[in-house]
This record gives C-alpha cells, sequence and structure tokens, in this order.
C-alpha cells in the first residue's frame, strides 16, 4: 500500500517551502540576536529580593543577564555583600521596607554593596554564590553570607537553580575547583553509579543556550510582557508580566500547640540521628550522618569559603523552650559541631538567634522584622569583622 | 517525554541533515538504523534493548518461514513477554490476593525480583507491532524479507516510544519511498507538524498539568463548576499530550520523507462513541478491531457474540494501557458505550433518540462528550476514588 503525501494540502498550498524555511532560519537567527541583546539589558527595577513572584515557587527562575544585572551598580571601591541561602534570610514573613537585609545596607553604609540573592528553599551555596565566585573571578572584594541549618548539604549544582549554575559554568564566571569538576563529571558519566541523565541533558541543553541565548529572551519576555506558565501561585493572573507582581506576598504561619509539639519531636529525632556524647562528655558528630554534607562541602571552591560567613540559625524559643534540659544541650552542641565544621573548612561561622525572644521570631524558625533588625545588626558585625580579616577595609 | 529532552533535540538536529544529505538509499536505511539504535540505547539502555532484540528476531524469522504454526508460536511468546514484564505483578497479587498478607508479600517480592526495575521501554507497542506482523503473515501476506527494513520497521525512532502503532504494508512502501527521495516540501510540512506537536505538549499540556495536580489535591472542597472545569482540563490535557506526541512523531518521520498514518482526527467532534473511537488513538483502535474484536465477531454472528467481542476487546484495550483494574473498568465502561451505541436504534422507544440526534447533532455531540470526559475518571484514577469522584460532579456538597 502507497500513501499519498499531502504535498498540495494545506498549509503547504499556501506557503512555499523555500521562503518558509529562509523564514523559519531568519526567526531563529532574529530571537538568537534578541536573545543576546536581553542578556546585556535584563533589569529588574526596584529589587530588594527575590520575593515569591519572581522565585521558583511560582516558576520563575531568574537568567543570569538578570542575576548578574543586580551587582552591575557596584562601584569598584564597594565591599559586595551577596547574601545567600534559604527563606531565613529572603526575609520570609517580612515586609519590604522593613527586610532585614535592607536595614542590613542601612547599617554597612556606603563602604558597603548588599544584594539579597536568598531564595526561599535554597541550598547554602547556590544561586548568590555563583555570583560571588563570578565577582571573587574579578578580583572584586566580595563577601557572601548565608545561613545553613547544621547538615544541611545539596549537590555541587544547586537544588532550585541547577539551569543556572550551568549558566555560570558556560560562561566560564565560576572559579576552579577539581572536586566539583569531578562530581559533576560523575553526575553526568553513563558509566558511573551517580549518573544523572537529567542532569546530564541540561547540561546540553544550557550549552546550546550559550549561543541562542534562548532563556534571555524568554525571561525577559516573562518578566516585562507576559508569563506563560500557569502556576498556583500566580493563578488567575498567571498570564501577566512578573514585573507587575509586587512583593506582597505573605505566608500563612501555624502556631498552634500540636504543630510546635510535632516539630519538637522531629527535632529531637533527627538529633539523636546527628550527635552523641563522647567519653570526655563532649558532644561529637556521628561522622556517618554528616558524611553527604561532608562530601558536598568538599565541592565548594575553597576560595569563595574564605569569603564565606556561614550562619548557623538557632530556632524560636517557642519551640527550644519546649526542650528538656538535656535536649537542649545536645541542641547547643550540634550548633556548636556544625559551626566548627565550617570553620575548618575555611569560612568564618557564627550562630544567629542566640539570645532572641519569641517576638523576634515569626513562627519557629524565621525572625520576625524586629529579630530581622537584631540579625541585621550582629551580621554587619560580622561582615566588618570579615572585611577587617581579608584587608577590604 | 523523550522528545523534549535535549539529547533527542540534539541527535536528530545532528541526524537529519546526515540523512537529506547522504547519497543512495542504503546509506539513508544505515543512518536511519545507526540512529534508532543509539537512541533505543540511550533511553532504554542494554536492560530495555536486549528483551526487544530477541523478540524482534523471533519475529523476523518466524516471518521469514512463513510457516503458520511458527508465527502462531511466536505471537504466544511476544504476548508471554509483555505480560511478564508488564503484568506479571499484577496477575500475581490479584491471584493471591485471598492469602495472608505475608504470604502475598512474600509471593510479590519473589515476582518482583524476576522482573526489571521498569518494563522495556514501549514494550506494549514492540509486541502489537509483532503480533499485527506475524498475524499478516499468517494470513498469507509476504514477509520483510531484508533484516535492515525489518529493524527499520521494528526500532523506526518516530514512532517508537508512544506510537502510532505501525503497520508493516504501509510502512514499508512509505519507508522505501523516503529513503529514494525527500522533498522540500515534506521536510517542511513535517517541521510545521513537529512544532504544532511540541506548541500542544509544552505550551498546552504542560501548563494544564499543574492546574490539574492542584486542584485534584482539593477536588472535593471546589465548586461544582470547577469539578467540571478540571475535568474538561483533564480531558484536554491527555489529548494535547498524547496528540503532540503523535504530531511529533508524524512529523519527524515526514521530515525524513516516511508517511506514518494519523493518530488523532479531531476525536472531540465525535458525535457518538463509535465515532470517538474512529478518531482518538486510531492507530489502537483500528488494531484492536482487526485483531481481536473481527476475528472473534467479524462476518454473520449472533448478536450476542458482538457484543461480547466489543467487551473483550475493549477490556484488554483498557489493560494495554496499564495494570490495574480501573483501566479493565475504563475499557468496560467504553465497551459498554459502543454496544449501546450500535444497538440503541433498534430498541423499541429508546430507539427515538435516534431521530432527535440526528435532528440535533449537537444533542449527540453533548451526550458523547459527557461520556468519554467522565471516562477519564476511570482511567485516572482507582476504582473508588473515580466513583466518588464521579459523585462530587453532581452535588454541591463541599466536604
Amino acid at each position: 500500500m502507497k500513501l499519498k503525501l499531502p504535498e498540495s494540502g494545506f498549509p503547504g498550498q499556501f506557503i512555499a517551502p523555500k521562503p518558509f524555511f529562509v523564514g523559519v532560519l531568519l526567526g531563529f537567527l532574529i530571537c538568537c540576536v534578541l536573545g543576546f541583546i536581553c542578556s546585556q539589558n535584563q533589569k529588574i527595577e526596584n529589587f530588594k529580593r527575590f520575593h515569591f513572584y519572581i522565585s521558583p515557587y511560582t516558576q520563575y527562575f531568574p537568567s543570569l543577564g538578570q542575576m548578574v544585572s543586580l551587582v552591575k551598580p557596584a562601584r569598584k571601591d564597594q565591599t559586595i555583600v551577596i547574601v545567600g541561602g534559604n527563606s531565613l534570610f529572603n526575609g520570609f514573613g517580612q515586609r519590604t521596607e522593613e527586610l532585614w537585609s535592607e536595614k542590613l545596607k542601612q547599617d554597612l553604609g556606603d563602604k558597603y554593596f548588599v544584594v539579597n540573592y536568598s531564595f526561599d528553599g535554597a541550598v547554602p551555596f547556590e544561586g548568590g554564590s555563583w555570583v560571588a565566585e563570578m565577582l571573587l573571578k574579578q578580583n572584586r572584594k566580595v563577601i557572601y553570607i548565608t545561613t545553613a541549618e547544621p547538615r544541611r548539604i545539596s549537590a555541587p549544582d544547586g537544588l532550585l537553580l541547577r539551569r543556572e549554575f550551568f549558566d555560570f559554568k558556560n560562561h566560564g564566571l565560576l572559579l576552579n575547583s577539581s572536586k566539583r569538576s569531578q562530581t559533576l563529571d560523575e553526575h553526568m558519566n553513563a558509566s558511573h553509579s551517580n549518573f544523572d541523565q537529567s542532569l546530564l541533558d541540561l547540561s546540553l541543553g544550557k550549552q546550546v543556550d550559550l549561543y541562542t541565548c534562548s532563556t534571555e529572551l524568554w525571561q525577559w519576555v516573562g518578566h516585562n510582557l507576559f508569563f506563560t506558565v500557569w502556576c498556583s501561585g500566580t493563578h488567575p493572573n498567571f498570564l501577566a508580566p512578573r514585573a507587575s507582581f509586587g512583593d506582597t506576598y505573605r505566608p500563612h504561619l501555624n502556631l498552634d500547640g500540636s504543630f510546635l509539639e510535632s516539630k519538637k519531636n522531629e527535632l529531637i529525632g533527627e538529633q539523636n540521628s546527628v550527635a552523641f556524647r563522647n567519653a570526655a562528655g563532649d558532644w561529637e558528630a556521628f561522622s556517618r550522618s554528616w558524611a553527604d554534607a561532608d562530601e558536598n562541602y568538599q565541592t565548594i571552591p575553597q576560595e569563595l569559603l574564605r569569603h564565606s560567613i556561614v550562619f548557623v540559625p538557632r530556632h524560636s524559643p517557642l519551640i527550644l523552650n519546649r526542650f528538656s534540659s538535656d535536649q537542649l544541650e545536645k541542641y547547643d552542641g550540634i550548633l556548636e559541631i556544625s559551626m566548627k565544621r565550617w570553620k575548618d573548612l575555611g569560612a568564618d561561622s557564627a550562630v544567629i538567634g542566640n539570645g532572641f525572644k519569641p517576638d523576634d521570631y515569626l513562627d519557629m524558625g524565621h525572625f520576625s522584622e524586629t529579630g530581622g533588625s537584631m540579625v541585621a545588626h550582629m551580621v554587619a558585625e560580622k561582615i566588618r569583622e570579615s572585611a577587617r580579616r581579608l584587608d577590604y577595609e | 517525554m523523550i522528545f523534549d529532552t535535549y539529547w533527542f533535540l540534539f541527535g536528530v538536529v545532528l541526524f537529519l541533515p546526515l540523512y537529506w544529505l547522504a547519497g543512495t538509499p542504503k546509506i539513508r536505511l544505515w543512518l536511519l538504523l545507526c540512529f534508532c539504535f543509539l537512541f533505543h540505547m540511550h533511553f532504554a539502555g542494554a536492560a530495555g534493548v536486549v528483551p526487544i532484540v530477541v523478540l524482534a528476531s523471533l519475529t523476523y524469522f518466524a516471518g521469514r518461514s512463513a510457516n503458520r504454526l511458527f508465527c502462531a508460536a511466536a505471537i504466544v511468546a511476544c504476548t508471554l513477554a509483555l505480560c511478564h514484564y508488564k503484568y506479571s505483578l499484577f496477575f500475581a497479587d490479584e491471584a493471591f490476593a485471598f492469602l495472608t498478607p505475608e504470604a502475598k508479600d512474600t509471593f510479590h517480592s519473589l515476582v518482583r525480583s524476576t522482573l526489571p526495575l521498569t518494563p522495556p521501554l514501549a514494550i506494549s507497542f514492540f509486541t502489537f507491532e509483532f503480533v499485527h506482523y506475524l498475524l499478516e503473515i499468517r494470513k498469507q501476506k509476504p514477509p520483510i524479507n531484508k533484516p535492515a527494513d525489518f529493524a527499520a520497521f521494528t526500532f523506526f525512532f518516530p514512532t517508537l516510544v508512544a506510537g502510532p502503532v505501525k503497520r508493516y504494508d504501509q510502512f514499508i512502501p512509505a519507508l522505501k519511498q523516503g529513503l529514494t527521495a525527500v522533498s522540500s516540501t515534506q521536510v517542511m510540512l513535517g517541521l510545521l507538524q513537529v512544532a504544532t506537536g511540541y506548541g500542544k505538549k509544552l505550551v498546552l499540556a504542560d501548563n494544564l498539568t499543574p492546574y490539574i495536580e492542584s486542584r485534584d489535591l482539593i477536588f472535593s472542597t471546589i465548586s461544582l463548576e470547577e469539578r467540571w472545569l478540571l475535568l474538561v482540563v483533564l480531558n484536554l490535557r491527555i489529548y494535547f499530550d498524547f496528540s503532540g506526541y503523535s504530531d511529533i512523531a508524524i512529523g519527524l518521520a515526514r521530515m525524513m520523507g516516511i508517511e506514518v498514518p494519523a493518530n488523532f482526527n479531531w476525536p472531540y467532534l465525535a458525535t457518538s462513541i463509535r465515532e470517538f473511537w474512529r478518531r482518538w488513538h486510531i492507530s489502537l483502535s483500528t488494531w484492536i478491531r482487526d485483531y481481536i474484536y473481527i476475528p472473534i465477531a467479524g462476518g454473520k454472528h449472533t448478536k450476542l457474540r458482538k457484543v461480547f467481542a466489543a467487551f473483550l476487546a475493549m477490556s484488554l484495550c483498557g489493560l494495554w494501557h496499564g495494570a490495574a483494574w480501573h483501566f479493565v473498568a475504563w475499557g468496560i465502561y467504553h465497551g459498554v458505550g459502543l454496544c449501546i451505541c450500535a444497538l440503541y436504534r433498534k430498541v423499541p422507544v429508546v430507539g427515538m433518540l435516534g431521530i432527535v440526534f440526528d435532528k440535533f447533532p449537537i444533542s449527540a455531540w453533548l451526550l458523547t462528550m459527557f461520556f468519554v470526559f467522565v471516562s477519564r475518571l476511570l482511567f485516572f484514577y482507582p476504582l473508588g476514588d473515580a466513583v466518588e469522584k464521579f459523585c462530587l460532579l453532581f452535588t454541591t456538597r463541599i466536604t
């Protein structure tokens, strides 16, 4: 049986092949050029933080151009403070005008240029950390600050912003880290036990994107003209450009007794697998339970760690007051272990939340606006200290 | 979805120009086979490729022998392989449902240990194509002589993962035609169809998915209107997803000058269940018709036999989609629909409805769509959930 091709049918009868192919090729090239132009002209007006409507939670993944544009205004003489980390430093629940990182800016003054790159749910070294690497590579004065709960780990390519990682990597903006390269190679090697098909595919796609700049074009359109992806967070206005969304999202908080009790039990359960009291009476880490984290920490470039301050957060008294004295002692012991590990790796580290009252927290872990002011003040002190250590002042 | 991976896009962008520029049909065929092999190896892995290669070899040699007994044996082997990889756990669980939970678990683990983590990629499609081929050979049709042609029929990458289910007597001439010459019009039309497919899949279906997921979780608390909207969206999503995939497959084949039959023809415009099945997943429904229904009930048979054949065919169609009772229920539901559709005009009084449908086709369309849309509940949810969701479509009660 021989099938006849609809050569003269719709749309074949209206379009001749040659003009069609020329049109496709021209359209493609124009999109690539537009993408490149967009990459050079990305801008997020009145940026304070990556709030809910311009975050991965609403399917918004800022492009390399957008991330880089945020530090472009920094003067050469200024020390650039890159804020990374998760919702704690994103100022979860804080209003923009009272955002802790805005207070940090005021506290540090004109000698510093502060940009908040943190994302709700991000791991300690992703997003902002890659901007910091880029700036360090350019020999700029940089201090990277982030939060990290004990044992918090991540893959070398991050968790939420894996695409952006490959953008930074493919553009040659990251510092050298042989351990990171080796880990990524393992993940992209089909014969290795750590093989991750999606990572290999992402890496391939991002190599193409280096030349086509399609992400930059799509992101520019999504930010300024219209968005194309539905998500419950922007329903029913999901087509609206993201620039039209303000930083207005306020979370619903759950602080009832049973919730706190269950969280307390969860925390205590976690503690039991993290550390034990050794013969000398000190708290010591179970090396097996920290192994993944330790393995991950090795992939962070040493140069970046040297310019980093990792803040280990302390939970609200709302929850810690439910601990017995033994449990609380163990809790503090684990914070100490965590801090020490970061210091051993070469980063500076401190606990935030010591001496805070329940009102300084919004829920069991996030800081309220008053708590945010205290965090800003404490972080500013640490930054100045690091700046002196790094001979920035 | 394999078609939206960069590996696939890269591969196709490299492969197609080579295919077009190749000087002779022979080189084109070998290029095609190499890419099919790479494609299958990459997405199925060696563990997924080996069983298919074994079944394909068996099918090829049985076909070449043109011996009815060998062909029958090969059909049994292919069907058993499908049952083993896809249904053995399901059958084992159901067959030993009467045992104690511990004994059931032991038996489950035992069967599980004989299976790979996932069944070989697209084994259902492979099996249907092999069985079709062998049945046709049993009807004295000429077999495919050249192993390379048979390999191209079996491993043709555009249709490998999700069809359309090919017929060898259509495919081989189309393949020869494509290997001989590809016109620029074919490439253009193919490219347009591929673009349409990606649009349906990535822009429409993938955007509807998160909506469905978010609303599905709170189905019992949303308003009645939104529940119906969700049902409509559920149906649109599966259509855009599947027909988009088919468009990409058919378009890619066309870009190689190879015509593959259409798989969808505006199914949601059907005004009867029979018409719906002539428009929806055409390659599968015609397969079921030709190789299950007609052998049982084709020609002059009693109505009872025809009804039985329709039920059996549609139940198997349901089971083909997945190893669970709700798929079987979905198939039976459609079997009932097809029987009613075929017989209702001959029933006194009820037959009057036919006059109404003829006069007002929109009423027939609305009833057909209601029947089809509701059936998706059975397709996507376990039986209990499907019934509960169905009830919630008619009650304003918000739980």
